[in-house]
């Protein structure tokens, strides 16, 4: 187990240092995701109490969008000069490659909402320093990684992965892209806990058994 | 002194069959050089060996005893060095290997790690990015690398590829002493009289079989040369 956590620690530091210096994720999806809220903007005009329901909404979108763009190239630095074969010939155990990717790839997604949030919140006028909604858009942004660095992993080998990923991706997340929004509204305009704690619980439930499930068919993905 | 067999291994990719039946014997200290034309399955054949990819049929022997070549144990055993570098180009020389140290849960000491670096040339490079390195210079870093892991089995697809003179005579002299350590060491070329000096036999890869294993025994390459591609053999019908 120390050794597991050694190497997964090893791996995250490859990742961030990599990612520190060439800026290639966190570049596209910020600058998607900027550019999406401006549009956003400009092309509704909202009043404050739309503006509460579809915050969630539009904020999710954004995310999504751009995270799909970073995962499209999370494993690009694997990918250019065949080091995802020295990992595979160099691990004790292949789950912790995908483990490691999908830190890495939730740690950009948390910086991605860091980032975000206070902008639109700028931009629309509108207070989103609400822990639970911060609450509710980290649970989704895990199960996304957690889904996304899966189908990342096996469409970074073909030649269409930028349209393959998006087209096997959004119908696996259709539970959370609901969830997310659903819970969302309900914590914007102040709806009872009761009525959008399901959603929660669709939330945390979904990203459990997605990681559960990436942790098992990795090693197959991988090999066959 | 260890002996691996690998018995049997059959791949196909759909209705082509790349690899039938293929049997290989070595023992350690041992550097079987594979030959084959363009196409003839010997990138398959070593990437199956080092269990980056499934064969359809055949095993392991270590010694007698049954491993899989899946396993993670046995990946752990073998080095691979291919035509791409594994090399993370945004990293220097030096954290490439301190990372892939690591990974093998093999801690050098930073010391350690640059004299392995000087050993193959590469003493004021250590700190540059990889990206910032020529062909050769990350063919060498590759090699370092690949060694980190004082591996049982080196697997090299044609690793003379993009070295220079200098770089060529420390990659013989690296494999002199690998053997001398009783490492066991596989490897494919184009050019088989470069890596003349430290082979001890040559095997041919012929539409999906190997050959009779043609053991140097202090011949030269122009007597080994027929057996390894008799005359009726036509060199179109092997790809």
């Amino acid at each position: 187990m120390k050794n597991w956590l050694s190497t997964l620690k090893t791996l995250i530091w490859k990742d961030l240092l990599q990612e520190w210096r060439s800026k290639d994720m966190l570049t596209a999806m910020l600058a998607f995701a900027i550019l999406s809220i401006f549009i956003f903007n400009y092309a509704m005009e909202l009043d404050p109490r739309q503006r509460a329901e579809l915050a969630p909404g539009i904020l999710w979108v954004v995310i999504t969008f751009s995270g799909t763009l970073g995962l499209n190239r999370s494993f690009v630095a694997e990918q250019e000069q065949g080091s995802f074969d020295a990992l595979v010939m160099a691990v004790p155990g292949l789950a912790s490659i995908w483990f490691a990717k999908q830190i890495s790839n939730f740690l950009m997604m948390l910086v991605l909402i860091v980032i975000v949030l206070p902008i639109y919140s700028l931009l629309y006028n509108q207070n989103l320093f609400i822990p639970g909604l911060w609450l509710t858009l980290i649970l989704g942004a895990w199960s996304f990684s957690a889904a996304g660095t899966l189908l990342a992993s096996m469409t970074a080998q073909t030649r269409m992965r930028d349209l393959l990923l998006p087209v096997l991706l959004f119908p696996i997340l259709m539970p959370v892209n609901m969830a997310v929004v659903k819970a969302g509204t309900g914590i914007m305009t102040g709806a009872a806990l009761a009525s959008y704690q399901v959603w929660l619980s669709i939330l945390l439930v979904y990203g459990i058994i997605m990681t559960t499930i990436s942790f098992m068919v990795f090693d197959y993905v991988i090999l066959e | 002194m260890t002996q691996i067999e690998l018995q049997g291994i059959s791949k196909s990719y759909g209705r082509l069959a790349v690899l039938k039946n293929c049997d290989l014997a070595m023992q350690s200290g041992q550097l079987l050089c594979l030959l084959g034309n363009n196409g003839a399955g010997k990138t398959t054949f070593l990437r199956i060996v080092s269990g980056l990819l499934s064969a359809d049929k055949g095993k392991l022997l270590i010694d007698g005893e049954e491993w899989s070549l899946k396993s993670p144990e046995w990946r752990r055993k073998c080095a691979l060095v291919a035509h791409k570098t594994f090399l993370y180009q945004n990293l220097s020389g030096l954290e490439n290997m301190r990372f892939f140290s690591r990974l093998y849960q093999r801690e050098f000491s930073e010391e350690e790690l640059r004299k392995r670096l000087a050993d193959t040339g590469l003493t004021r490079s250590a700190d540059k990015q990889v990206r910032l390195y020529s062909r050769g210079m990350q063919q060498r870093l590759t090699l370092a690398r690949a060694l980190l892991s004082d591996p049982d089995f080196v697997i090299m697809d044609e690793p003379f590829t993009g070295l220079d003179k200098d770089g060529s005579a420390l990659l013989v002299r690296m494999l002199a002493e690998l053997k001398q350590q009783g490492a066991m060491i596989l490897m494919t070329s184009h050019d088989p009289q470069a890596a003349f000096a430290v082979t001890d036999g040559f095997v041919r890869l012929s539409m999906g079989v190997f050959g009779k294993v043609s053991l140097v025994d202090g011949k030269g390459w122009n007597e080994l040369e027929p057996s390894l591609y008799p005359q009726n053999t036509p060199e179109g019908q092997t790809a």
